[in-house]
């Protein structure tokens, strides 16, 4: 913030004489006005927006008074939240007015970088700012490598295929690293692989018999949070509720069952199951289908000839018992996971019961495990064998939310040759290399791996990378393994981050931006999904931003691309300004913040631009489209993929799965080798045919247990908006909203029977250790943890993000200490993702 | 120094101090004088101050651009520590946030004003508030010149409510942060500086606007907020 009148300084004279007409001061940081001073309460208006605080993606209202924003709700139209928030909701308006937001571009003036060294960021214009980053890719461009250039994205909206798709694309990069591994591509895994669908499923509440809830707590994260809030009390009177979770959360706080599953077991634990449904023959029949002669031939370790069963809507059910179930008898499932055989047993014939509504709400705690691919499998199998899957009071698919799609062939228009050839070279993140299956969707290195970038970076594999830009993004604390991104983030010549604070990620940035809050302060839009209907929600800014910040998405590349025309490369603008012309008059943007409208037109078109029915709700143009900020689908038809409609290779739900082995054959056939060695280099102990079907794969520690005895549990807080909350004093206030959990402070949750054994008292400082890292926090006795493991929520342990989340920015001190830091670098290869769960850290714990 | 020289060195002082909180720009100081300004009107009214606004004009002299930048940065902008927070509500308040009521408050006191803020910051960042305090003296000075007493009481009692309720409480941590979060001299002097000034500045000793004043003024004594 410059001194923008000079005649500011001068000073005003008296004169002495009274009658002199007096000469008012020169104004710097006002203007006049007419506006009237208001006494009493002010009026004020609710205007939707979306809430990206958790995965939910809820559509909200946003009560605006005199330009401030001073409370949330959900919006009025959702069939989803019917109006109502979680936590997270009220908790954002702390963030929007945030004192240590970033405020102006900044340069860092120390060329040095690490940890613990100041870059003594000084405030530069946004032409500076943009100048230079356009000089530095055109560098690139002009040593003919611009594929030295990287994007890294962390919390989007869907306009992102303008930073993240058409800009690399363009410029000539194939690095677009997303963030999306860090969250739940092996959850992902586990359905496609099964039913052939590569996203979260929707889950009916208002129908289920039998609610399993499998590593994660849905009234506190995941991905319908205040639906799961309302309906959860009426589903526990309604149908059962069984939670599978290695520590107590609020779901199973209050549900029928808790099964304290052993961190990395779930696989066992979910074909012990499945064991007893097959032996005790009652598995959903009209689903899974029947032996040809009625007679049960599923029996403990006994092989059974696949040509006595006719199968209905599934496939290779036999093949699977043979292969994996048979031996995995509940008594041997209760040795392996820690819990009883009573309960197995218990929970498979209740599921069995309620078949087919039965819900199985698969989480990241049972998928994201250095070995995870195959136990989301074994539990997502669960919803096939209960016929549970895409049917009502079950795990759904979703509702269609025609949207138009980023143009790719004209897209590749607007790239040169240069563009085009480097554009396809190898990523940084190495998928699809050997022992980085990655196979999204499929495809041998479909999928990211956005962990593994850090490796690519560091060992200069395939090349180098010598400018990133990295926006709303924060590797360096929500990767697990934080030292080796610290290490590679100092390893790049140029880095810019976009960011609302600066962060863990901005220490190591030459250019960090600021920009705008997305809940309050965006244009953008998502789709997403719950009880049943999918929804198309709008980003929208309610309030006037109060420092000059700009839209990541869409403003960046916008005002980043005019700097490329100024050099000689216009292709980015004409292709930004062509490709998104507003829909309704064809114009093209002239600026930065038109663009940003005229980007959001283009997608939701369909929605209201009347010309086809969308399938949902009636809107009248994109004016209503704003006021009323989203869009219902119509109800999700039960059973769309029943009939042999699933997108499987078989079209049936796999139970060995075919789309899995032509995915497996087709990388080891890349790489010439067999499936067996694809397994063994992915650390996985899979080979032969049991790479094909869901099974039980023992988790894998990283240390020895000798010396680290405790297996640790990482879970979300209720309050934590992705790792970005934690600048909130609200935070730390209502921490204790978090079973097991006691504000102001970093909670290492620890049964009292081992604390006993440690001489560990409740409130005592512990010191917590593993081969990855080690940092203090506070030790609570719980018996919501069993003994052996331990627990804390990710979400503490900033060392910057503003002077509330880190305890000592200038000695690069946390508060508490980061989850991530504790749990080591590590990924699942199959489906490349983070691998934070299922028990991968093992820790020692001393008093400190 | 009659009163209403005194009230307009008071403006023109608040004015100046406002200007060393924007981004540093010395180059412009140095053409306008600023320091040497801000030590003539010290001399005139707050002689307590004229060895921190001299501190102020050779700290100017003795440090690069990069150095006061960094330093400024640091204090004032973050982007990590935020080390003296400009803004009133995070001091005011209970939670630490911008945009809280007393924000609120003084958007209200600055409309009945007939100003409204003009710069991307929130509306009780130091520099708009010890700018509207200065525009109010200066509205003082006119009003005394042109011996307008309801008008003079008026503004005495505005001045009185802002001072009072909505700067004054917040300046002793704001300054103490300053002198803690720095060790740039010039705006450790500033920090001195300013706070001496605030010092002697008085407090309109008026409640309501009485509007009758006959020209006898009643001054509370130096408020050490």
């Amino acid at each position: 913030m410059k001194i923008k009148r000079r005649d500011f300084l001068k000073l005003s004279a008296a004169t002495g004489a009274a009658a002199t007409v007096f000469k008012k001061p020169v104004l710097n940081a006002f203007a006049e006005t007419k506006k009237k001073s208001v006494l009493g309460e002010r009026e004020g208006k609710w205007k939707p927006s979306t809430c990206q605080g958790c995965t939910t993606w809820c559509p909200v209202e946003i009560f605006v008074q005199d330009g401030r924003a001073v409370k949330v709700r959900g919006n009025r139209y959702s069939k989803q939240n019917d109006g109502k928030v979680c936590p997270r909701g009220h908790l954002s308006l702390q963030q929007v007015y945030d004192p240590d937001r970033l405020k102006v571009p900044m340069k860092r003036t120390n060329p040095q970088k690490g940890r613990g060294i100041d870059p003594q960021f000084v405030p530069i214009s946004w032409d500076e700012a943009l100048n230079t980053i356009a000089d530095k890719m055109m560098e690139l461009r002009h040593a003919g490598e611009p594929e030295k250039f990287a994007l890294m994205r962390g919390r989007y909206t869907y306009l992102r295929d303008i930073i993240y798709d058409v800009m690399p694309k363009v410029f000539g990069s194939p690095n677009n690293i997303s963030h999306s591994s860090t969250c739940a591509e092996a959850e992902k895994f586990g359905s496609f692989y099964t039913e052939g669908y590569w996203a979260y499923r929707d889950y009916d509440l208002d129908k289920t018999k039998y609610l399993l809830v499998w590593g994660c707590d849905p009234v506190s994260s995941n991905r319908m949070v205040p639906a799961s809030i309302k309906k959860l009390g009426d589903v526990i009177d309604r149908a059962t509720v069984a939670v599978v979770d290695p520590k107590m959360n609020n779901t199973s706080a209050k549900a029928h069952e808790w099964l304290p599953v052993l961190p990395g077991t779930d696989g066992a634990l979910a074909l012990g199951i499945a064991h007893v449904m097959l032996t005790e023959g009652i598995w959903y029949k009209d689903f899974v289908g029947d032996f040809k002669d009625g007679k049960n031939r599923f029996k403990a370790a006994q092989e059974v000839d696949e040509t006595t069963f006719q199968e209905k809507e599934s496939h290779g059910v036999v093949k699977w018992w043979n292969i994996a179930v048979k031996d995995m008898t509940p008594q041997k499932a209760a040795e392996l996971s820690g819990v009883s055989f009573d309960q197995i047993v218990r929970v498979a014939k209740g599921m069995a019961k309620a078949a087919p509504n039965v819900c199985v709400w698969m989480g990241p705690g049972c998928a994201m495990h250095v070995r995870g691919g195959y136990s989301a499998m074994a539990v997502h199998a669960l919803a096939g064998l209960t016929g549970g899957t895409d049917n009502e009071g079950g795990s759904l698919q979703t509702a269609k939310i025609p949207v138009n799609k980023l143009d790719k062939d004209l897209l590749k228009t607007f790239q040169d040759d240069l563009a085009k050839k480097h554009s396809k070279m190898k990523k940084i993140d190495q998928r699809g290399y050997l022992n980085l299956p990655a196979i999204s969707k499929g495809k041998s290195g479909g999928g990211v791996a956005t962990n593994n970038a850090a490796n690519g970076i560091l060992n200069k594999d395939p090349y180098e990378i010598k400018m990133l830009v990295g926006y709303m993004n924060n590797f360096a604390f929500s990767c697990n393994g934080t030292e080796r991104w610290e290490k590679a983030l100092s390893s790049v010549p140029f880095i810019v981050h976009l960011t609302t604070n600066a962060s863990e990620f901005t220490q190591f940035a030459d250019i960090v931006l600021p920009c705008v809050v997305n809940k309050y302060e965006k244009y953008g839009f998502v789709k997403t999904k719950a009880n049943r209907y999918a929804t198309c929600t709008l980003l929208q800014p309610v309030i006037e931003p109060v420092w000059d910040v700009i839209t990541d998405e869409t403003e960046f590349p916008f005002l980043l691309s005019e700097k490329l025309k100024e050099r000689g490369f216009p292709n980015l603008y004409d292709a930004l300004t062509t490709m998104y012309a507003d829909p309704e008059t064809g114009r093209k943007a002239k600026n930065a913040k038109e663009f940003t409208e005229y980007a959001l037109k283009y997608y939701t078109a369909p929605l209201w631009d009347g010309k086809k029915d969308s399938h949902g709700d009636k809107i009248n143009g994109w004016e209503d489209m704003k006021n009323r900020g989203m869009w219902n689908s119509e109800a999700y038809k039960y059973k769309s993929h029943w009939g042999g409609k699933y997108k499987t290779k078989t079209g049936k739900f796999e139970f060995y799965s075919e789309t899995l082995k032509k995915a497996l054959g087709g990388h080891a056939e890349k790489h010439n080798v067999d499936i067996d060695k694809v397994l063994e280099e992915s650390n996985y102990t899979a080979r032969g045919e049991m790479a094909f079907v869901p099974h039980y794969e023992p988790p894998h520690r990283n240390g020895d247990m000798k010396k680290y005895p405790f297996v640790f549990i990482d879970y979300k807080s209720r309050l934590n908006r992705e790792g970005r909350s934690q600048n909130c004093p609200w935070y730390y206030e209502f921490k204790h909203v978090d079973p097991g959990d006691v504000s102001h402070q970093d909670s290492l949750k620890i049964n009292p029977v081992d604390a006993q054994k440690l001489g560990i008292k409740d409130g005592d400082k512990v010191r917590i250790s593993s081969i990855g890292g080690s940092g203090e926090c506070v030790a609570h006795l719980w018996e919501g943890v069993r003994p052996g493991t331990v627990a804390k929520a990710y979400g503490q342990g900033h060392w910057a993000y503003g002077r509330t989340a880190a305890a000592d920015y200038a000695k690069a001190k946390e508060r508490g200490i980061n989850n991530n830091t504790i749990i080591p670098w590590d990924i699942d290869r199959l489906s490349g993702s983070n691998a934070r769960n299922g028990g991968q850290a093992v820790v020692k714990i001393e008093k400190v | 120094m009659n009163e209403i020289e005194t009230k307009l060195q008071q403006s023109n002082g608040l004015r100046l101090l406002a200007a060393c909180f924007y981004e540093p720009d010395p180059t412009l100081f140095e053409e306008e004088k600023m320091c040497r300004n801000i030590s003539a009107i010290c001399a005139d009214i707050c002689p307590q101050a004229c060895a921190a606004a001299s501190d102020m004009y050779l700290a100017l002299q003795n440090s690069s651009l990069q150095d006061l930048q960094i330093a400024h940065a640091e204090l004032f902008l973050g982007p990590f520590e935020l080390k003296a927070s400009p803004y009133g509500s995070t001091y005011l308040e209970k939670a630490r946030r911008i945009m809280g009521d007393s924000t609120m408050q003084v958007v209200q006191l600055y409309r009945k004003a007939g100003l409204e803020v003009d710069i991307k910051e929130p509306p009780d960042h130091i520099v708009i508030e010890l700018e509207f305090l200065s525009y109010l003296f200066a509205l003082e000075t006119e009003a005394l010149q042109n011996s307008e007493s309801t008008q003079v009481a008026k503004l005495r009692a505005e001045q009185k409510v802002f001072q009072e309720r909505y700067l004054l409480p917040w300046m002793p941590e704001f300054i103490e942060n300053m002198k803690k979060g720095t060790e740039n001299n010039f705006y450790l002097a500033l920090a001195d500086c300013l706070e001496k000034f605030l010092c002697q500045l008085t407090v309109p000793d008026q409640s309501i606007p009485t509007y009758e004043c006959n020209g006898t003024q009643k001054y509370a004594a130096a408020t050490a907020y």
